[in-house]
């Protein structure tokens, strides 16, 4: 009798045990995070665009997901190393962003990273080197005559 | 519509590096034959044009912009071989000064958008001739192609680059996403293009002798 109701109890508390596997637990805590903001030319956010965060060991990614509103994507490395960042648009806009993790900035949270060169920049830059490019083939042109 | 770094399998640039230095030498050799001397200044205006222009974006609903390629007002002026050269100088200069455009995707940007744009405007050109509709349709139809070019290469990645489990390793949108998402902003754009190609053949266009 003691064994059979032993039995019953065990019968009992099995699915108990499958409601325990399926419980999911949280904790709430505080992690310097590294922060990678991707924009357009113009400035404007980068926003809800797929993307995804590589480890240092070439394994699979270790956080997908689509960048914020404000078009970051934010992730907390566990270890150091090379990461990537990897924002992929459907039409093809995005980037991939190397940020390099070593012990000194672990845990930190704060990765130098050079500053953009304006859009003003990049318009006179280019402007200037295409026509001296074409100002060299015209003299080269002008003499072979 | 610039592919940036890290969006193309070398299986594919590997390639188009190759067909793409055979026809950027190819081009330069007829270039050394035929350029006019006279036209070099006008060809230098257009190209600065295009690349000044490609830095105008222009937001469209959804978070994503687009720009003029320009590849119509440079192949309409000046024909397939120097819009191609002209072209390509551009992307050079925004891939490896500028960071627009990858470097490992610069002959595909170069084949898509300087070849097979300047190919897409000249036949629409010689097609319906130098008149407004014509010069309209050739800038409209150097952005599209290109488009439908970009969107193609770009969906080929998954099928090319995978991991042992068939996580795409580059580019991760097959087709079914390239095309619409790439193509359909630039039927758009394309109007801007081709009203610039109709402007530029008004202001660059070689006049005739009196």
């Amino acid at each position: 009798m003691g064994r059979a109701c032993g039995a019953v109890l065990l019968l009992l508390l099995l699915p108990a045990a499958g409601a325990l596997a399926h419980g999911v637990g949280s904790e709430i805590g505080r992690a310097d995070a590294v922060t990678v903001t991707f924009r357009h030319d113009d400035g404007s956010p980068l926003a809800g665009v797929p993307c995804e965060v590589l480890p240092p060991d070439g394994g699979p990614a270790f956080q997908t997901g689509r960048t914020d509103r404000l078009g970051r994507v934010v992730f907390v490395p566990d270890r150091d190393g090379r990461w990537t960042v990897r924002v992929t648009g459907e039409d093809g806009h995005g980037a991939v962003v190397p940020v390099v993790i070593d012990a000194a900035s672990l845990g930190t949270g704060s990765l130098p990273t050079p500053p953009p060169a304006g859009r003003g920049w990049k318009l006179l830059t280019g402007v200037g080197v295409l026509l001296g490019v074409f100002g060299i083939v015209s003299l080269t042109l002008q003499r072979r005559k | 519509m610039h592919i940036p770094d890290g969006f193309i399998a070398p299986q594919v640039y590997g390639p188009a590096y190759g067909a793409a230095g055979v026809l950027w030498a190819v081009g330069l050799r007829r270039l050394r034959r035929r350029l006019d001397p006279a036209a070099v200044p006008r060809l230098a205006v257009a190209t600065a044009a295009a690349f000044a222009l490609m830095m105008v974006s222009l937001p469209l609903p959804g978070g994503t912009t687009v720009h003029v390629s320009g590849v119509g007002m440079v192949a309409v002026l000046f024909g397939v071989w120097q819009a191609f050269l002209a072209l390509s100088l551009v992307y050079l200069l925004q891939a490896f000064m500028l960071g627009t455009g990858g470097v490992t995707a610069l002959p595909v940007n170069a084949l898509a958008m300087g070849l097979g744009g300047s190919l897409a405007a000249v036949g629409a050109l010689r097609l319906l001739g130098r008149g407004r509709v014509g010069l309209f349709l050739a800038g409209w139809f150097g952005t599209v192609v290109p488009a439908v070019i970009v969107a193609f290469v770009l969906g080929l990645q998954p099928l090319v680059a995978r991991a042992a489990d068939g996580t795409p390793l580059f580019f991760p949108f097959g087709w079914a996403v390239t095309l619409p998402a790439v193509v359909i902003p630039h039927l758009a754009v394309g109007v801007a293009d081709g009203v610039l190609a109709v402007l530029a053949w008004r202001i660059l266009a070689p006049q005739e002798e009196p």
